[in-house]
């Protein structure tokens, strides 16, 4: 499997472990991911004007179309982007022409023929999870997990076809694969509230803050996230409301790559696990011994 | 006289430019930091600083830094050859000239042993340097012409930059070929260095002089006003003499000056006419002029450069722009914002990978791309009251920038732009300019509704204006099809969290809905619901009639930011909601 990779503008400084975290296991997993200089995918100025947004994403497109192979990122919100951006220029051919003319001089085209592929699908769907769960050697066991779905890829589920919008399972699934129990929560589909971050901080932080709660007295440990902005507001915005005695006991929260990461054996370090803001190694300590024989039998 | 009054004239105001500019280094605020320091803790902090930097390991990476990043622009190398070799041409082709020439009386002459500039190889080299130079500059404007970005992004100081370096070099080219050419020149040498050795009585019908003269017009490019007949005896007795009287030993052959004896050979047609007009004076006093000129006003032109972006490089090199790495004292990093100011040259190496490159491209606001905001950082900084007008344009460019980090790792001259970006939003913040987002809803809030002039309810009611505003997302205009159940407002988040939502946040989304059937555009815009929503699309996905609520939404905030930029930037570029509806 090949894809190019597009790791969106916010990982490079403020999420770095998400992408190197990534990487690993995705190699080991032979999913091969090319780089190529993509630009912003426009999700954050399409509050402002809309022909940006869809200039900058069908200009992504464009760029993975003749790299010749599917898009994968790791952002839903790069993913909510992208599948979008897609959808429009299908319905809107007058804008799918303009968009290519504009793109002419730099010698791209879209055509509209592009796998567009959140990092959890790729996962899912192109590995599975049989193929995953023979690559566990360290599986957790009792470790209670919030699986946190993010908005902007689960809907509008007619035009992200992501996964059951009501009652999505395959992020529960992932983690399940690597031995962590996920626990159910009610809130668990509801949004982290970082999109309105820097424009409403406390009811960005209120709503943060409500789902944490509500994992919490689900009985999580731990939140798993797939989103580069949904780790950031779960760890960069959860420990300014820390210190600000918005909430009192921290809820850490940790990538899905990082955690299938640990599971296949990866060390917390090589996984950037101990570059967090609030502190989720401790979750190796729900990792089995390695028992050479048992491990498989364990996760199955 | 003359160049004497004009050369320390000019060194004198580059030295103060200079040390003006070093002085603003210290004192000019940029960020937060800044305005908690004062002048003379940051010059402790730098000298500090300083002394720990040189025993310290730290000297090692600057020694590296030097050679590497400075000299040898291993940067610019790795991310464009065409720049590399530009920069190198003109870098070394000027330091070539700069010490074989320019100041060959305080450096050539005591220095080197046997130095004559007339000789080989320093003849040579002086025209190697100058060629060095053009081929740089050719590249230069062949790249700020060609690239599409860099064009649109090529000022003033940037062609006064090339400018004043290709008159500097073409003038003392001409200059040089105008002496080679001119008979005058040849026979004031005649009369200075041949005659007495020659003791000749008859200047103009001697036969050795004559012979002279041919060998000259035949291997030095000389023009005389008659062209003279070099028939091979007199051809060899003029080389003999050419020994004899020793031009040999102060004159290398002239077509080793081969930028200016090819020039020489272009104008030879009309080589009388130009020393009949004193054209060397001319272009010597261009030369000359043009010379003293850019070393005036190099500290306050991009030159400057050539000092500020290595004092950045060494003051802490690339080391500082990665994540993570050690952080120095607020003082220093107030000096260092202040300095990294000075040390962008406007290369736009950075706007050329900019990720949010394409929003330039739909909404032409400069202001968003990073070589650009360093200028609008700057002139925020020099200037405390900039116009609404232009603080509004800094501000859309500032916060549609991502901090994505990528300007940062290509900028050749090490700075930290991450760094920077963060500092002009609190500069920003400071003058009450927050995010675009931010002052579009002020706006949209401030709207008094109650003493609007339509009627709260439209007789008859009429949404079509409404509608061809929002005709950009794909089938926005499906707010037609609501028919008010609420359960967009049922499911909404941002909802649940209040006790008395429609007290708090005005219209909420199904009334939004609705009421965009009847027009009603300022108590839509006004409505705190939308600029609380949080994007989660749970109405959209909810909603029994396929109304895309959430995408309405966006697009009704993308048209109160279009009011903001209609009625307070009218100067910015049109906006785009306009181009794509045409
Ligand atoms: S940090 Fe901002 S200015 Fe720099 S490349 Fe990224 S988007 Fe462009
Ligand atoms: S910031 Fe750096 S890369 Fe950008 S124009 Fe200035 S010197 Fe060049
Ligand atoms: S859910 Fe749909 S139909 Fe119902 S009020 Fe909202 S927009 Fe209208
Ligand atoms: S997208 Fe906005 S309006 Fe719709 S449910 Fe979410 S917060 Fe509410």
């Amino acid at each position: 499997m090949r894809y190019s990779f597009f790791p969106g503008c916010k990982i490079p400084y403020f999420v770095p472990q998400y992408e190197i975290a990534t990487r690993v296991v995705c190699s080991s997993l032979n999913v091969q991911l090319m780089d190529v200089e993509f630009n912003c995918c426009g999700y954050p100025v399409r509050n402002l004007d809309f022909y940006s947004y869809l200039f900058s994403a069908a200009r992504n497109l464009a760029m993975a179309e003749k790299a010749g192979e599917g898009i994968l990122t790791p952002c839903k919100c790069c993913y909510g982007s992208f599948k979008r951006a897609e959808h429009i220029l299908m319905e809107r051919k007058d804008l799918k022409d303009r968009i290519n003319e504009q793109l002419a001089p730099s010698d791209l085209k879209y055509e509209g023929r592009l796998k567009i592929r959140h990092l959890l699908q790729v996962l899912y769907h192109d590995v599975g999870i049989d193929a995953i769960r023979k690559k566990i050697v360290k599986p957790f066991s009792g470790a209670e997990v919030a699986v946190h779905y993010g908005c902007h890829a689960l809907r509008p589920s007619k035009i992200t076809a992501f996964d059951d919008p009501y009652n999505p399972t395959m992020f529960d699934e992932l983690v399940e694969a690597t031995g962590a129990t996920s626990v159910k929560w009610p809130m668990r589909l509801d949004c982290c509230g970082n999109p309105l971050w820097q424009k409403n901080n406390p009811l960005s932080r209120l709503l943060a803050r409500k789902k944490i709660l509500d994992a919490r007295q689900s009985g999580a440990q731990y939140l798993c996230v797939a989103c580069t902005y949904c780790q950031i507001q779960f760890d960069h915005v959860q420990q300014l409301m820390l210190e600000e005695d918005e909430i009192q006991t921290p809820l850490p929260s940790i990538l899905y790559p990082q955690l299938l990461g640990l599971a296949m054996g990866f060390s917390a370090k090589r996984l950037g696990l101990d570059t967090h803001r609030l502190d989720a190694t401790g979750i190796v300590s729900c990792q089995n011994v390695p028992e050479p024989e048992s491990a498989a039998g364990k996760t199955a | 006289m003359f160049y004497d009054i004009a050369f320390y004239a000019s060194l004198l105001i580059f030295f103060i430019g200079i040390g003006y500019r070093f002085w603003t280094w210290f004192t000019r605020r940029v960020g937060d930091v800044a305005y908690e320091q004062k002048s003379t803790d940051r010059i402790i902090g730098a000298v500090k600083g300083l002394f720990s930097l040189v025993f310290s390991l730290q000297l090692f990476y600057m020694i590296k830094d030097f050679f590497l990043n400075i000299l040898f622009q291993w940067q610019i190398l790795r991310e464009n050859s065409a720049r590399w070799a530009m920069h190198m041409l003109i870098f070394a082709g000027f330091m070539l000239l700069f010490f074989l020439h320019a100041i060959d009386d305080t450096y050539s002459h005591p220095w080197i042993d046997g130095y004559l500039s007339t000789m080989n190889p320093y003849l040579f080299l002086r025209n190697l340097g100058a060629f060095m130079v053009i081929a740089g500059l050719v590249i230069a404007v062949y790249r700020r012409m060609t690239i599409a970005r860099l064009r649109k992004l090529t000022y003033a100081m940037d062609r006064y930059a090339i400018g004043i370096l290709a008159i500097i070099i073409i003038s003392g080219v001409l200059l040089e070929a105008s002496k080679i050419v001119s008979h005058r020149a040849f026979e004031d040498m005649a009369q200075t260095y041949a005659h007495p050795a020659m003791e000749i009585a008859d200047y103009e019908n001697d036969p050795e002089l004559a012979a002279l003269m041919v060998y000259w017009q035949e291997n030095y490019g000389v023009v005389f006003p008659d062209r003279l007949d070099p028939d091979p005896e007199t051809l060899a007795l003029g080389s003999e003499l050419n020994e004899v009287f020793a031009c040999s030993s102060c004159h290398s052959p002239a077509s080793s000056a081969f930028v200016s004896y090819g020039t020489a050979k272009i104008i030879s047609p009309v080589a009388n006419t130009f020393t009949a007009a004193g054209a060397a004076t001319f272009f010597w006093y261009i030369h000359v002029l043009a010379s003293f000129i850019g070393l005036a006003y190099l500290p306050f032109s991009k030159f400057f450069h050539i000092f500020s972006t290595p004092a950045r490089l060494l003051s802490s090199g690339r080391r500082d722009a990665s994540p993570g790495s050690l952080s120095p004292s607020p003082a220093n990093i107030a000096t260092r914002r202040a300095m990294e100011l000075d040390a962008c040259m406007h290369c736009a190496n950075c706007s050329l990978t900019c990720s949010v490159g394409p929003v330039f491209e739909v909404m032409t606001n400069p202001a968003i791309l990073p070589s650009e905001k360093m200028g609008d950082l700057r002139r925020m900084v020099l200037n405390r009251t900039l116009p609404t007008k232009e603080l509004l344009r800094i501000s859309e460019g500032a916060h549609i920038c991502t901090s994505c980090n990528r300007c940062t790792t290509v900028c050749p001259a090490g700075i930290n732009l991450q760094d920077l970006w963060f500092a002009i939003r609190e500069e920003l913040a400071r003058r009450g300019y927050p995010e675009p987002y931010v002052q579009a809803m002020q706006k949209a809030l401030k709207k008094d509704v109650e003493k609007s002039d339509k009627p709260t309810i439209p007789h008859p009611p009429n949404g079509q204006e409404m509608k061809a505003g929002l005709l950009l997302s794909a089938q926005a205009d499906t707010f037609s099809n609501c028919y008010n159940c609420a359960t967009c407002t049922n499911v909404c988040p941002v909802v649940a969290c209040y006790d008395h939502p429609s007290k708090e946040l005005g219209f909420l989304p199904n009334q939004i809905m609705h009421a965009l059937g009847f027009g009603l555009r300022d108590q839509i815009l006004s409505s705190r619901m939308l600029w609380d929503c949080v994007t989660c699309y749970a109405c959209q996905e909810a909603c029994p009639q396929n109304v895309r609520v959430a995408d309405i939404l966006y697009e009704l905030r993308n048209l109160a930011y279009g009011d903001v930029r209609d009625e307070e930037m009218p100067a910015a570029p049109k906006d785009c909601l306009e181009k794509s509806c045409a």
